[in-house]
């Protein structure tokens, strides 16, 4: 036996091609089968379910590792020219298929463009190269005694490059603010190998940010190669605090009070009934979560002030636990690795919306999860928060129906949550991106903005060369 | 399902349809063996599976992934070309010499939500290869070369102590081979703590790199050899210089079977028995050092406390490295990955040497191997005996 690949095309790259390339990139080449099947992915969740069936989504042709920007330069310059589609690549920790080279040719993978250049201490600002592990990146601050702030779940596996690349949020970032919050410059290589670079400068009146153009570009624009962000001294103090309340709209008023009085705890999380007897053990609750940080005094204000109006809005003071149950659990995923093998399909779908229509709009993608035959798990929770809305991040899992492919399975349920959450005014990501599996909803979240969009794709891309298939908006496998 | 970690299964399943509970539950009772390979496998397929569907949380910490810079090695990917082989949809040479590419540290089992090592996942998916005759070239090459000479390298000393004594000290193939005079200053200091060590008269590798290249039938006769000469040397205690042949005999062997009637201890351990006892003086060493935790001591035998104590009694000022006890970093030279991916070996020791000179230029470490790598980049690096045979001297 064999294994397939889903997304099938004819190789890309000619060796003669490969040769070239080869000489331009003295950190390595590979076109070993193994390693093209390891890079024929990220972490998208139906593709495990290919991999268990035997398929891989997309061969690259081959994989390339540059060490230098003039490298990553030369790389695009040259697929440029032999109009050879190019795949960023930075830790392969993408929950969307936006890494997967549907159309083959080269990934570049970035992670030996690994460094901290430089810490700005006065500034509270560090450079440091796109490529680097999230982790490593948080040790190495934290050793010289800051935080970046950006604690993803995917923080162990993810990149600074694909963190900047899907706009993606940690779960520290009531507090801290997501990652286009927190990059003050960037230096990138553009599809058609000119080399943008801002200045490190807390802010300009200059015409528009061109370069925050490639914050969410996915790929699709150029190859982010090095930037600047924010850093914040290691916090003094940490405060642990939670609540339980009967129904999800009293955690959910009670931290829109929070924030409008101007308080910003680092961590808050709400969870379901489902969620809270899932992870808490603990039935027909709604679990929240609160843990502030920094200066010790003002901790211990926001914690009372916090408290203060939870118990208002009728929650009951659960203590420090639940929140070191968090601490000591956020990390552990398990649920692919526990039910894949079992037959089931599972994913994680987050998306934002006003407060006004928050409370309807969880409600109708739970019932829109639910009315997909198959559907045994469909709960959420809300992580990340702000003065005028809300990120849901919702759950589901289930045995696709014997007739019907599993994507199908899986797609329905997708859809479901997508069509909900535009009837509702919501936005259909607020984090993981677009990727493959949301292509086709982005004429419909984006409207009008989506031909400005591909008219700057043109502009930078005429060749069409960087993660083609992507944000395209109509892609279908 | 009665497990009450599974109660949000049971109230999820309490909402959907009844043709949808029974068939969940049909597949959460029974699905599990849907994508086992069709033949049995030696390696534990449940946990290759587990760990290749694994977002990679613990590839930020593993030393072969960032020396070698290629996520085909990272952890889970490596579990996931493991899959591939096992069920037969890929059978290359490229993809199964990757199998090999683990210096065994057991970093990944700190971060794991499962507890596993990817070496003893590893282990399993080679011992398949083997019985394939897929194995790559050098580990066949070792493994002859440990049927011929019973031992990884040419030896420079030989076994010299007596048969038997209060104590069986087993140097192994690093000491003998690279390092003979660590196997001086343990009889040394030994004596003088008034101890007799005994020696066997032909001491044979421990079988690791047997068992770990997949050779598990050859390894099995190792353990069963070692078995008996341990009972012929009638010593109760057997002290081991390396912490990979104190981890053999000590808890591979038992885990397959083969139980030895003595106690087994690494070196540190024993010395810093005689230190507690008060048979070594105290010392007066000079001198900073930085203390490297061996993996296989620190993380797989849990011995990090004995050598700082016998650092301490020895006088000797010791650092901390930020990366240690058991978040230390391999050295490189684990799990036989110099025979099959040397250079990736080399920047392993590179970048641990680094780390480690940002805390002292002088290291000392408690593992002939680790030394070996550090000494053979130009380090100045020492094993714990030393420095206690060196204290006795100057005391």
């Amino acid at each position: 036996m064999a294994y397939d690949t889903v997304y099938s095309h004819s190789p890309r790259a000619t060796p003669d091609f490969i040769e070239r390339l080869k000489a331009l990139v003295p950190g390595g080449l590979s076109v070993s089968e193994a390693e093209r099947i390891i890079y024929a992915r990220d972490y998208w969740p139906i593709s495990l379910r290919w991999y268990l069936e035997g398929k891989v989504p997309s061969l690259p042709d081959c994989i390339v590792w540059p060490e230098t920007t003039q490298q990553v330069k030369a790389v695009i310059d040259l697929a440029n020219g032999e109009r050879v589609p190019v795949v960023p690549y930075g830790e392969g920790s993408g929950v969307v298929g936006g890494a997967v080279p549907i159309r083959g040719g080269v990934v570049v993978d970035m992670r030996k463009m690994n460094a901290v250049v430089d810490i700005d201490d006065a500034g509270l600002m560090v450079r440091v190269q796109a490529g680097i592990n999230g982790m490593n990146l948080e040790r190495y601050l934290n050793r010289a005694g800051y935080t970046l702030g950006h604690i993803p779940q995917s923080l162990y596996c993810s990149s600074l490059g694909g963190w900047m690349a899907c706009r993606a949020a940690g779960q520290f970032s009531t507090k801290y603010g997501k990652i286009e919050d927190m990059v003050v410059a960037l230096e990138a290589v553009l599809a058609d190998g000119t080399v943008i670079d801002s200045k490190p400068v807390p802010r300009s009146s200059t015409g528009p940010q061109v370069e925050r153009l490639l914050l969410g570009s996915e790929g699709t624009l150029g190859i982010i190669t090095e930037a600047t962000l924010k850093i914040w001294p290691y916090p003094e103090k940490r405060a642990l605090a939670s609540f339980t309340f009967d129904t999800l709209d009293q955690p959910l008023e009670a931290v829109r009070r929070i924030l409008r009085k101007n308080l910003y705890p680092a961590v808050v999380r709400i969870y379901d009934q489902h969620e809270t007897l899932r992870h808490f053990g603990l039935k027909g609750q709604c679990m929240l979560i609160l843990l502030m940080e920094g200066d010790a005094d003002l901790v211990e204000l926001e914690r009372e002030a916090a408290g203060r109006l939870c118990v208002q809005e009728g929650g009951e003071e659960r203590g420090e636990e639940p929140v070191k149950h968090w601490l000591d659990t956020r990390f552990n995923v398990r649920e692919s690795s526990e039910f894949m093998p079992r037959g089931f399909i599972f994913d994680t779908v987050e998306i934002s919306v006003g407060w006004r229509r928050a409370l309807e709009t969880y409600r109708a993608v739970i019932e829109g999860m639910r009315s997909v035959d198959g559907v045994v798990v469909a709960s959420g929770h809300a992580s990340h928060f702000y003065p005028q809305g809300v990120c849901f991040y919702f759950t589901f899992g289930g045995i696709p129906p014997k007739k019907g492919s599993p994507f199908a399975f899986y797609e329905a349920v997708w859809d479901a949550i997508m069509q909900a959450t535009v009837d509702h005014g919501g936005s259909i990501s607020h984090h993981h991106g677009i990727g493959l599996i949301r292509d086709k909803w982005l004429p419909r979240e984006m409207g009008d903005r989506l031909a400005l969009l591909q008219a700057v794709k043109r502009a930078v891309d005429p060749h069409h060369i960087m993660n083609p298939g992507k944000m395209e908006g109509g892609h279908e496998r | 399902m009665s497990d009450k970690k599974y109660a949000w299964v049971r109230d999820a399943l309490s909402h959907v349809p009844l043709t949808t509970k029974a068939r969940a539950l049909k597949h959460f009772l029974m699905g599990k063996n849907e994508y086992l390979p069709a033949k049995k496998t030696r390696a534990d397929m449940d946990e290759v599976i587990k760990c290749a569907l694994c977002p990679n949380m613990c590839k930020f910490d593993c030393p072969v992934l960032a020396a070698a810079a290629t996520d085909a090695v990272s952890p889970s990917g490596k579990a996931r070309l493991a899959y591939f082989l096992e069920t037969e949809a890929l059978a290359t040479d490229d993809a199964a010499l990757l199998m090999y590419a683990c210096c065994s540290c057991d970093a990944c089992r700190e971060w794991c939500p499962f507890d596993f090592s990817v070496a003893d996942i590893l282990q399993g998916v080679r011992a398949d290869l083997v019985d394939r005759h897929r194995e790559p070239e050098a580990a066949r090459e070792t493994r002859q070369r440990l049927e011929e000479q019973h031992s990884l390298h040419q030896r420079q000393v030989e076994p010299a102590g007596p048969p038997t004594g209060d104590l069986l000290y087993f140097m192994g193939c690093e000491v003998s081979a690279r390092h003979p005079e660590i196997a001086r200053d343990t009889r040394t200091v030994l004596e003088a703590a008034g101890v007799t060590p005994a020696m066997l008269p032909q001491e044979w590798c421990c079988g690791a790199p047997l068992l770990s290249m997949g050779y598990v039938d050859d390894f099995l006769d190792v353990a069963r050899h070692q078995a008996r000469a341990v009972e012929s040397s009638r010593c109760s205690t057997v002290v081991c210089s390396c912490p990979t042949c104190t981890y053999m005999l000590r808890v591979m062997y038992p885990r397959h079977g083969i139980s030895l009637p003595a106690q087994v201890l690494h070196s540190s351990e024993y010395l810093a028995r005689l230190v507690q006892e008060e048979r070594l003086p105290a010392g007066a060493v000079d001198g900073p050092c930085v203390y490297h935790d061996p993996c296989t001591l620190a993380r797989k035998l849990g011995v990090m406390d004995p050598p700082r104590q016998v650092l301490h009694r020895m006088g000797m000022d010791v650092r901390e490295s930020p990366f240690n006890r058991e978040h230390t970093q391999c050295c490189g030279r684990g799990g036989s990955l110099p025979s099959f991916f040397p250079k990736v070996a080399d920047a392993i020791t590179e970048a641990r040497l680094q780390e480690l000179h940002r805390t002292a230029p002088c290291i000392v470490t408690a593992c002939p191997t680790c030394k070996s790598a550090f000494s053979g980049q130009g380090a100045e690096a020492y094993d714990l005996v030393q420095v206690v045979r060196r204290a006795l001297e100057e005391a």
